[in-house]
């Protein structure tokens, strides 16, 4: 064997050398790579590579063929074997992290429970609406697909979706043009001397937050209730939001009137009666005052089939809710009435009245004619509204343009989005998904199809849900000290901060980070990881050092100037 | 040797006493604390701090800060008028029109310019959580040292009053208090008087005496030994001392061989630097309530720490002479470059990062890793000790057996700490992060010098390097080291280590290594010209 040319030359330490000198130059420029890029690039280039994963496999085998020569060991030898020996464990359980090893993410909003760890791999899912939706691999950015060279992803189904363009931060613009199943929408624009800030409205959509304005764009359906609408009065009635296969639709209960069905969504949703001071008398709920004190919508949602249901909400008292009545099959609908009085006082309303005109409502003023392109006064901050657009019939068109991200700022950055054909469809237009998008389209077999594009993840065994999120500062600065957040996982509380992670079924849940933005959810965000080479790698450790260290202090280095220096 | 005993005095001449005579007032309120920057300090070192951040230099005009901030909160709104923000950029000089040679500005001066006015406004349109511009980074900073300066002059930067509550809650400004209605009016007055009497420069010590009272009066004050402490650091110059001992060592050590008494003059230099060194540790330890490993100025003063604790130990087993010459050599100049170059090594103690608070394991892997570098330093030194021998001539054969010799046993403890301190990092990062290893930009640089002292361990048993090979190479080597340590936080700026970058002195570094590279090329070129003729 040893005499083995091969053996020998894969065992020698000019090999060795060799492969020190290449591994420092491979890992330099990955650095440069990851300094001039980013984090990812270095990633895919290097580290994670085919080719790198060889390098390294080379270098284990010189390892191994080293210590492996030299048997049966000297005691001399022992410093080198254990260190040696402690390197190729070391290799070993990287590679085993690779294949068994979980890094992820798992973003959980305060109250909510979660149990899905996202990876940081692209992936389409899809799969029939009632089945377990599968993943499919859908990374674009290292061979950015285009239209003279698309990428077909088989989906299921007999659709494949043919991917035309990637980009890896997409600014998504959303504007309106006219067509004939639309919904009234306007451009409009609110202003002072320091803000001004655009934004498209559309009906049925709910209330949009600009500034210190909410800002609501309603119909009226015929004359009377143009009336209701213009008049002096706070016309705030609060929303009504349906979740329709998790996708949440809005509607200004302003815009309901009694008996008139409204289209939202595939629903038709009709006001039977609203109760801004519901009280129970005699077994009958009636209106008290015409305070919103407890305020109860009576509605009923239908859908296209005939099927529908009665119910009766309440905003401030949700667990009330009841289904009065039902006809037909069940609706995959669920509906909530929210009631918010918070910045209520800086309302503006748009509404639309039957002839097409618009009117401009602020607070619990009358409602004044809007003229196109004509600032009016709001009486808050000196703030101005102008409606610089009307469409009485249009649609929402999204387009997306790449955005360049200064370095360091990725993380803000807006998500990647794809521009894609589905083939195997009645669609024959190339359609957009940003990451987190979930579309619906029926395939030429009938069947219908959900198709989401969005990370690969994991779902946990158990789930975690957050019950409180804090927050630290610095004595007398707004930097944080620490953030910590309190979750409850089978009926049991843990505190998990940082650098005191939570140890559950394997997996490490550690604060990474969190997302505190005034007016929205609190979501803290926790790196989720499973290492199941730990354990060798930590033995390896040990090894390398204590080898290294008999080494060194067992043997003496002779030194003879003038000759090559010598070794045993 | 009269000619090293006045070089000696021109070196140390910095020691002597500054000339101007501060007032026993503005000693007194020295001690008083403010809260800035996430913790409690004396007003000492926040006049340091800002004076330095403002105009570049701590004693500005050859002023003690603590008199200079008083005078800009004297003048009040005429501070506006005064040039003392330091501006040295000259892509922005020429941007703005301002003179290229000119080094400190009036904020009134630079109000007036209509570029700076139409800067301030694009930043101000920036949302609170934006990034700034990268192009802008520099004017950014140039308008916060002016809205800092004019927070100064109307003492709303002066957050000295507590809070009634405990000691971590919010403390309030001077500016906060005069405004506030329901602040105690013996405070409001007290703080009227005192800012009276160094407007009318007169009656100062009364007024500063009955400020400190009224200050104390509103709730838990800091312990005042603790606020002293940290004076005397400030003051007491440690590190500046220990690297002036070791230059005086050096000079020692240069002038002798081994075992002569002036031999061990220089050993005991180097000792009394080392305590002097050990002594500022402790004070910083004590101050920050935490070992002091965390940023680039921190690492610099440990590195040159380890490299002369090596030193000596060596220096007391083997007495060679040349371990304590290249360490002193070493520790000289990273603690004059520490002491010197404060924009770039930041000598102020701040709060640690979340991630960073309370972790045994980071404390242990950050020293390993760097008293790692330490032995690297060393041996680096011992390089150029060795090459400089070698291009002497061959005939010091047994001096040069005994330098290679250290030499060799500097790498080989700068070897097992470095793998050491870089496989605590992984038990550190799995600690923290969830993975051990991640090829992260420090992680990786770690690996790199590491291999490249490997491959030298290895090459040595081929016949591709011999001893003088070793030698060139190590020092070469060290260049990974200076990447790793250096480069990575402030050269490439990426990755999880970001809470140790920060920008400057690249251009100087790079010279160095360029010069490094140049050296050995020539030291090759010589010994093998030699040899050849030899032959």
């Amino acid at each position: 064997m040893k005499r083995n040319k091969v053996f020998k030359f894969l065992a020698s330490i000019k090999l060795a050398v060799i492969l020190f000198v290449f591994f420092v130059v491979i890992l330099a420029s990955a650095t440069y790579y990851e300094s001039a890029y980013d984090t990812p690039t270095a990633q895919h280039l290097v580290y994670k590579s085919p080719l790198f994963a060889v390098f390294l496999l080379i270098f284990f085998v010189n390892i191994f063929c080293s210590t492996a020569i030299r048997y049966p060991w000297s005691k001399k030898q022992i410093g080198f074997v254990v260190t040696h020996l402690g390197i190729l464990v070391l290799l070993a359980a990287s590679a085993f992290t690779m294949v068994a090893g979980v890094d992820g993410s798992m973003i959980i909003q305060e109250g909510q429970t979660s149990r899905r760890i996202m990876l940081n791999d692209p992936v389409f899912f899809v799969g029939r609406p009632s089945q377990r939706l599968e993943e499919i691999q859908a990374e674009f950015r290292w061979t950015p697909p285009s239209e003279n060279r698309p990428q077909r992803v088989t989906l299921r189904e007999g659709v494949t979706a043919e991917v035309v363009e990637y980009l890896h931060h997409a600014r998504r613009n959303t504007y309106y043009k006219e067509a004939p199943q639309g919904v009234p929408a306007v451009e409009m624009r609110i202003f002072n001397q320091h803000v001004d800030q655009h934004q498209w409205l559309t009906a049925g959509k709910g209330d949009v937050q600009l500034g210190p304005a909410r800002i609501r764009l309603l119909r009226a359906n015929h004359e009377e209730h143009l009336k209701s609408l213009i008049q002096a009065g706070s016309s705030e009635r609060g929303e009504l939001q349906l979740l329709v296969a998790g996708e949440p639709l809005q509607v200004n209960v302003s815009e309901l009137s009694p008996g008139k069905p409204l289209q939202v969504g595939d629903f038709t949703v009709t006001l039977r009666r609203y109760l801004p001071h519901a009280v129970a008398v005699k077994n009958e709920l009636i209106s008290q005052s015409d305070e919103p004190v407890n305020p109860c919508l009576d509605i009923r949602l239908a859908d296209q089939k005939g099927n529908s249901q009665d119910w009766l909400l309440f905003a401030r008292l949700p667990e009330l809710n009841t289904r009065t009545a039902s006809q037909g099959e069940a609706l995959p609908a669920k509906l909530l009435y929210a009631f918010d009085t918070a910045g209520k006082d800086h309302a503006l309303s748009l509404i639309v009245d039957p002839a097409g005109k618009l009117w401009g409502k602020v607070d619990a003023k009358a409602a004044t004619p809007i003229e196109i392109n004509k600032p009016q006064a709001t009486g808050w901050m000196n703030l101005q509204f102008e409606v610089s657009k009307m469409l009485p019939k249009a649609v929402e068109v999204r387009e997306f343009v790449p955005v360049e991200v200064e370095k360091g700022a990725e993380q803000n950055a807006p998500p990647p989005a794809i521009r894609l054909r589905l083939l195997g469809t009645k669609e024959n237009q190339s359609r957009w998904l940003e990451r987190g998008d979930v579309i619906s389209v029926h395939a030429d077999s009938g069947a219908e199809l959900i198709v989401g594009y969005a990370y690969k993840s994991i779902e946990l065994a158990f789930p975690v849900r957050l019950k409180d999120f804090q927050m630290d500062m610095d004595p007398g600065t707004n930097s944080p000290a620490a953030f910590k957040s309190e979750v409850e996982v089978e009926g049991q509380s843990y505190l998990i901060q940082m650098n005191e992670p939570l140890v559950k079924g394997g997996y490490k849940f550690f604060q990474s980070s969190y997302s505190e933005v005034p007016g929205q959810p609190t979501y803290s965000i926790f790196t989720v990881s499973k290492d199941p080479g730990i354990g060798l790698k930590y033995l390896g450790s040990i090894m390398v050092v204590v080898g290294i260290a008999i080494m060194f202090l067992t043997r003496p280095y002779k030194v003879n100037v003038g000759k090559r220096a010598v070794s045993e | 040797m009269s000619r090293w005993i006045l070089l000696l005095c021109l070196l140390l001449a910095p020691l002597a006493g500054r000339a101007e005579e501060v007032p026993d007032w503005a000693n007194r309120f020295r001690f008083l604390a403010v809260q800035q920057g996430g913790r409690l300090k004396p007003f000492d070192t926040f006049a340091l701090e800002t004076v330095r951040y403002l105009t570049g230099k701590a004693e500005f005009e050859k002023r003690d800060p603590v008199v200079t901030m008083l005078q800009w909160y004297a003048l009040g709104e005429q501070v506006a008028n005064l040039p003392v923000i330091e501006f040295r950029n000259k892509d922005w000089h020429k941007k703005l029109g301002l003179p290229a040679d000119q080094r400190y500005f009036s904020a009134a001066e630079l109000n007036a310019n209509a570029e700076v006015v139409k800067i301030r406004e694009e930043l101000h349109r920036l949302k609170p959580g934006d990034k700034v511009p990268n192009r802008l980074s520099a004017m950014n900073e140039l308008l916060s040292k002016m809205g800092y300066l004019e927070l100064i002059s109307k003492g709303a930067s002066w957050t000295m009053v507590p809070s009634p509550e405990n000691l971590a809650s919010p403390w309030a400004n001077f500016y906060e208090v005069q405004n506030a209605e329901n602040a105690p009016a013996e405070l409001k007055k007290a703080i009227e008087q005192f800012h009276t009497a160094i407007v009318n420069k007169s009656g100062q010590d009364k007024a500063v005496n009955e400020l400190a009272a009224a200050l104390q009066a509103v709730g838990p004050y800091p312990d005042g030994a603790a606020l002293a402490q940290e004076v005397h650091y400030n003051h007491f110059h440690p590190f500046r001392k220990a690297w002036m001992l070791y230059l005086f060592s050096l000079v020692c050590l240069f002038l002798t061989t081994r075992g002569t008494s002036l031999y061990w003059l220089g050993v005991a230099g180097a000792a009394g630097g080392w305590a002097l060194h050990a002594y500022g540790f402790y004070l910083r330890c004590s101050i920050g309530g935490r070992p002091p490993v965390t940023n680039m100025y921190e690492s610099v003063i440990w590195v040159a720490f380890g490299a002369i604790t090596f030193a000596l130990i060596f220096e007391l087993l083997y007495r060679q002479r040349s371990y304590l010459v290249a360490a002193c050599s070493g520790a000289v100049i990273c603690l004059a470059l520490a002491d010197q170059l404060p924009a770039v090594l930041d000598p102020s103690i701040r709060p640690l990062m979340p991630v960073l608070r309370s972790n045994f394991w980071l404390t242990i892997h950050v020293l390993t890793i760097t008293l790692g570098y330490a032995a690297f330093l060393l041996s680096m030194g011992l390089g150029h000790m060795v090459l400089w021998k070698h291009l002497q001539g061959p005939d010091q054969r047994e001096e040069l057996n005994a330098l290679h010799l250290a030499l060799y046993k500097a790498i080989q403890v700068g070897v097992v700490l470095l793998a050491a301190g870089t496989l605590l990092g992984g038990v550190w990062a799995n600690y923290s992060w969830g993975r051990f290893w991640g090829w992260d930009p420090k992680e990786v640089w770690a690996l790199i010098a590491l291999l490249g002292y490997l491959a030298i361990l290895h090459a040595r048993f081929t016949n591709w390097i011999g001893a003088f090979g070793i030698a060139a190479w190590s020092v070469l080597a060290f260049q990974g080291v200076l990447m790793a340590w250096y480069g990575v936080n402030f050269v490439l700026g990426a990755g999880l280590h970001s809470y140790g970058f920060g920008t400057g002195g690249v251009q100087y570094v790079a010279v160095y290594s360029v010069l490094e590279v140049l050296f050995v090329a020539f030291t090759a070129w010589r010994v093998k010209a030699r040899q050849r003729d030899n032959a």
